[in-house]
């Protein structure tokens, strides 16, 4: 039998989560990746979990409406939107930031967007297109932390020195070296630019959004086509709404 | 026969859906004790519930309470038939907004609810009673109508005779009141509430229809009781369920 231990049991770094809750979030999380529909036999193949295991499982979460039957396999289900709708810090990060995002939208004319930190990824939970409209940062999306403009706006005032190591580990000892000093001018200028290093062609200017205490809970940004935006006229606009936001939030 | 191994998982996902159900749609954060209490589990099983949650970050964690958490989010964000129909609907319920000046729903029907999946804000000064992710009794509103209205009789049926809540004096709690008013919204295509769901609010849905004439969600357009002036607002919505419909048709056959 499966003893209540495996409660305790931290999750799994190998490729095969032990833990029930391990192996649940796993199936979620590969069939999030598919984009769509996935069938048991790759989810099996994806999770690396015996297919007796996963067809168990998937009919468990579709029985609890977590994922939804398709004529090509399972989809993630609507128990899931409804949770994700209640989810406490982009619901009221949301809330402080929508008429602070529409406003530097107007002002900038450029694509718009509001950050949280999740592992070493920015997911974003708003975005409001400028005059670059197809850009990968619809709202669950997500954006590498090491090398936005959001997310060295985040890291730059994030207090949890393992985010940052973690977000950091892929460097060499110079670019790490390199990295800390790109933070703490972040820190002094309150905004962070991404010159074309994570997407060609697009430039960013990002802010922290911030408590009362200081602590940092995500980062609003503006991007937009290089030799087109200018940056240095765009930061005082996006330093002024992560203020912003940071004050409705605290008023709030 | 159920193995041991099928046993536990069973009760890790029910216990784990009792403690994300815990949280409501206003709450902000949680301890313990509280969400114990509500998921009607014993305060040492939450407590290690949440402890996991939190590692995988489905549970956030601030001190000595807990929220739903950001990754909760970003799946919630991923649930493809809400994205495609809202990413589909918006440029519609935009023009809805702008022509009648007042608050535009887009919603699916789950079992005797209707989840909203879309919501544009008119200029109308009233409370907002909806929230996207957010549920209401489908019998008690404009959208649920529309929705049950041309889902297979049986299921009407079944939510007609389960039981109506009373929401305020004007809801329909007579199982034949409803399924008589069904057979008048599908006749039109139009459904109508008057205060039904909450007082000084009324509202007018229609159907948005994919393959085989299947509801997929409706859409509607609400307004405060004074400020309602309901023939010429009918007319816009059904129309702009009927656009709906076609564009669903049509994203289907390419």
């Amino acid at each position: 039998m499966t003893s209540l231990a495996e409660w305790n049991t931290s999750p799994a770094r190998s490729s095969e989560p032990v833990s029930v809750l391990g192996r649940i979030i796993a199936i979620l999380d590969a069939v999030k990746e598919s984009g769509g529909s996935v069938t048991i036999t790759e989810l099996a193949a994806r999770t690396d979990m015996p297919k007796s295991t996963v067809s168990r499982l998937v009919a468990e979460l579709i029985g609890q409406r977590y994922l939804e039957r398709t004529d090509e396999g399972v989809t993630l289900g609507l128990r899931l939107f409804e949770l994700g709708a209640r989810a406490s810090l982009p619901r009221r990060l949301l809330s402080a930031a929508a008429p602070v995002i529409r406003n530097l939208r107007d002002v900038t004319g450029e694509r718009v967007g509001l950050w949280v930190q999740q592992g070493t990824d920015m997911v974003s939970i708003a975005a409001v297109a400028g005059r670059l409209p197809m850009l990968p940062t619809r709202a669950g999306m997500r954006s590498p932390a090491l090398t936005t403009a959001s997310g060295k706006a985040y890291l730059a005032f994030c207090a949890d020195q393992g985010v940052v190591n973690r977000v950091s580990a892929p460097l060499f000892p110079e670019a790490a070296d390199h990295f800390r000093d790109e933070l703490s001018h972040v820190r002094a200028a309150v905004v962070a630019m991404d010159m074309e290093v994570s997407y060609p062609g697009i430039l960013a200017v990002a802010s922290p959004v911030l408590t009362a205490d200081r602590v940092v809970l995500g980062a609003i940004s503006v991007a937009g086509p290089s030799g087109a935006m200018d940056p240095e006229r765009v930061a005082p606009l996006v330093r002024a709404a992560g203020k912003t936001v940071t004050r409705r939030l605290t008023a709030a | 026969m159920r193995t041991a191994v099928w046993t536990e998982s069973v009760s890790v996902l029910d216990r784990v859906t009792a403690v994300f159900e815990a949280f409501r749609e206003h709450d902000d954060g949680l301890g313990v004790s509280e969400l114990a209490r509500r998921a009607n589990l014993p305060k040492s099983t939450v407590s290690r519930i949440a402890a996991d949650l939190v590692v995988q970050r489905l549970l956030d964690r601030d001190g000595d309470k807990l929220y739903l958490g950001v990754r909760l989010f970003e799946l919630g964000q991923t649930v493809e038939q809400p994205r495609m129909l809202r990413q589909l609907a918006l440029p519609v319920m935009t023009d809805l907004r702008n022509v009648t000046d007042r608050t535009v729903h887009l919603a699916v029907l789950e079992g005797t609810d209707v989840v909203f999946i879309g919501i544009v804000r008119g200029q109308a000064p009233t409370t907002p009673l909806a929230r996207v992710g957010g549920r209401l009794p489908a019998h008690a509103t404009a959208l649920g109508k529309a929705l049950l209205a041309f889902s297979p009789p049986d299921e009407a049926e079944r939510i007609a005779y389960g039981g109506l809540e009373r929401r305020t004096p004007h809801t329909i709690t007579e199982p034949s009141s409803l399924l008589h008013e069904l057979a008048d919204v599908r006749r039109t295509g139009i459904a109508t509430e008057h205060e039904e769901c909450a007082t000084g609010r009324t509202c007018t849905a229609s159907p948005i229809l994919g393959h085989g004439g299947m509801p997929v969600a409706a859409i509607s357009v609400t307004g405060s009781v004074e400020a309602a002036a309901p023939d010429r607002s009918a007319a816009m919505v059904r129309a702009a369920a009927i656009t709906l419909s076609h564009r669903i048709s049509d994203g289907r056959n390419h």
